[in-house]
């Protein structure tokens, strides 16, 4: 009999991961898929002029699961972010140095922004590009419209920065709408906000770099948004989160209070519910109303998960307008 | 013969603890006597300063001592042919797999390994490259094979595909030269999450929780197997950037598990996991859950060269 109670245990889990993992990839129709093709072509192909630089290989594409091929387990992180198709040029400076440029069409600019934060850290350097961009040695991100683009080269001390930038923006300036940050930024609260630390994502693969638990806690999936920031004084984390349906908030907090120790209801203005708690040392704290959830991770006391909650709270409860351009 | 009377020592150990029969041993004393009972995993790391700093500068000597060090070592035998005879029987029907994409290995370490194994004459032999692997570095060992008087038709890019086809190939023993990187799925990359690239069915279905379900493909797909494990640290990588830290080592063993658990302790000496992914959980649960080899530490005895 206890082994049938395993059994249904390990099947009810694995039910859910399929639920939760089946059926990511937004397969596109063929003439969307031409057309989209078509238009990352033109973009790869136009480094040509930079200056120094000349193109080494034709662009290969990859749809759907295809991106496996390509990435392996790196193809999770495009996949959270509504992946439809990612082309591959190569470019080669002048000095014999090649790069990779990888363009993904993810959709939506929301998505856009979610696959370019997610690569970005706030300790990088940032360039004004029409958003910003991200720079590290030898590696350049961008985001524009609904393409996100990634530029490297294994050797970076043999590609002039400046090359590197040139060509970005050379790429860059091929697509022409600019597109927007995701809303759900604007549920965010402002004191304390790290800057370019928010990411946008919607899987549990995305989460689980930023906060690793090996159950689908939050029931993450395509249909769900997600956004994680970091903060400081007091240093904390926080996630937010909004979903379809009104139910799923409800199931996610009760999910969280049987994994839990120390769960302490909290007096919120309604209609907020929420709950503070402990993963063994770490403090946590938990909020919801109708479709949103707002998470605390990480704080070093219960006082600073509490104030942070109700921070949040206050947020989801008056939203900022929409950030714009330059505000991450 | 009544199971009471067959017991084995560490059964003896732990019942005269139950029994509180009067054996005075520590906590300690008692790990290390249950412990040495276990079976046990050998694990050797050769590390040659100067091998190579960057990579357009290879030390080949070097690199080749560090390999008969290695294997000597392991097999605990005086002479490198011998040595590699430990591993690769007459009769065994070899594949050798290489790193695969993203953290390529340095070619000459997949040519001097493949020297190795052809010095033992196995009944046959495949280089079993990965069909992703850039067509300048399939020339490159194969350019290699060549100076070493080995027929470039060793190389064989249909077996290790996605997913992969070893499964149709009547192999006895896998040889395996894995490199080690960040990883955004696996935190880090290694040993037990080659195997899982290497299954039958699609990767892409290990992924999930940090490829908590890697070790099934080990146990299942490739338990009948035989394996050597030479890892290739010459350097290590982040995600998809290529080489990023230069570690300069090689690692020896038998047991892909242990090999993967000794091989991320040195990776973390030095450089960090992907994010928050937990890298040794996949490593753990492949001896926890699958019983694919050994994690346990304290049961991996390691030998840490330098040459």
């Amino acid at each position: 009999m206890q082994g049938r109670g395993k059994l249904w245990k390990c099947f009810g889990w694995w039910g859910m991961l399929l639920c939760v993992c089946g059926g990511q990839a937004a397969e596109l129709p063929s003439s969307l898929l031409q057309r989209s093709q078509g238009e990352m072509e033109q973009v790869l192909l136009a480094g040509g002029p930079a200056t120094g630089w000349r193109l080494k290989a034709q662009p290969r594409f990859y749809a759907g699961d295809e991106v496996y091929a390509y990435l392996d387990g790196a193809a999770e992180v495009p996949k959270a972010c509504g992946f439809r198709l990612l082309g591959v040029a190569e470019y080669t400076y002048l000095t014999g140095v090649g790069v990779k440029v990888e363009l993904y069409d993810l959709g939506t600019s929301a998505n856009a922004f979610g696959l370019y934060s997610l690569k970005r850290d706030p300790s990088h350097r940032f360039l004004k590009f029409t958003h910003w961009a991200s720079l590290t040695p030898g590696e350049l991100i961008f985001w524009k419209d609904h393409y996100t683009a990634v530029l490297f080269t294994e050797a970076p001390k043999r590609l002039p920065e400046d090359a590197l930038v040139a060509l970005g923006r050379t790429l860059e300036g091929k697509i022409s709408r600019p597109g927007n940050l995701p809303d759900l930024l604007r549920y965010l609260p402002p004191a304390g906000y790290v800057k370019h630390s928010a990411k946008y994502f919607h899987g549990k693969f995305a989460l689980d770099a930023l906060w690793f638990h090996p159950r689908n806690l939050f029931l993450l999936d395509q249909r769900s948004e997600a956004v994680f920031a970091v903060y400081q004084k007091p240093s904390s984390r926080l996630l937010l989160l909004r979903y379809p349906s009104v139910q799923t908030p409800v199931q996610v907090v009760e999910a969280w209070r049987q994994t839990f120790e120390g769960m302490r209801r909290l007096s919120l203005p309604p209609p907020f519910g929420g709950f503070l708690a402990r993963q063994g040392e770490k403090n946590l704290g938990i909020c919801r109303a109708q479709n949103l959830v707002g998470v605390v991770l990480e704080a070093p006391r219960a006082t600073d998960v509490e104030r942070r909650l109700r921070e949040l709270v206050q947020a989801m409860q008056k939203p900022s307008p929409p950030w714009g351009r330059g505000a991450d | 013969m009544s199971k009471s009377n067959s017991w084995t020592r560490r059964e003896f150990l732990q019942r005269a603890i139950l029994a509180g029969g009067g054996i005075a041993l520590t906590g300690t004393a008692l790990k290390e006597a249950l412990t040495a009972e276990r079976p046990k995993a050998k694990v050797v790391i050769v590390t040659c300063d100067g091998v190579m700093k960057d990579e357009r500068h290879l030390n080949v000597g070097a690199l080749r001592r560090m390999l008969e060090r290695g294997i000597t070592e392991l097999a605990g035998k005086p002479e490198v042919k011998e040595a590699w005879r430990t591993f690769i029987r007459p009769t065994d029907r070899v594949a050798l797999v290489d790193a695969g994409t993203w953290l390529l290995n340095v070619p000459q370490v997949v040519v001097e390994v493949a020297k190795g194994i052809a010095s033992a004459k196995p009944q046959s032999f495949k280089l079993t490259y990965c069909a992703l692997d850039p067509q300048r570095w399939v020339e490159a060992v194969r350019r290699g094979l060549q100076q070493v008087a080995l027929p470039a038709d060793l190389m064989d890019g249909k077996v290790y595909t996605f997913p992969g086809r070893f499964q149709r190939h009547p192999f006895t023993t896998i040889v395996m030269t894995p490199t080690l990187k960040s990883h955004t799925v696996a935190g880090v990359s290694g040993v037990v999450k080659h195997y899982a690239t290497l299954s039958k069915v699609h990767v892409s279905n290990y992924h999930p929780n940090a490829m908590e379900t890697a070790g099934s493909v080990l146990r299942s797909e490739f338990g009948h197997l035989r394996h050597l494990i030479i890892v290739d640290a010459l350097r290590f990588g982040e995600t998809t950037r290529g080489p990023q830290f230069y570690q300069q080592s090689l690692l020896f063993g038998t047991d892909p598990v242990a090999v993967d658990v000794v091989a991320l302790e040195v990776y973390l000496r030095n450089c960090r996991t992907h994010g928050n992914i937990p890298p040794d959980r996949h490593r753990i649960l492949a001896d926890t859950r699958y019983h694919a080899g050994i994690s346990d530490r304290s049961r991996i005895e390691v030998k840490e060269l330098k040459v």
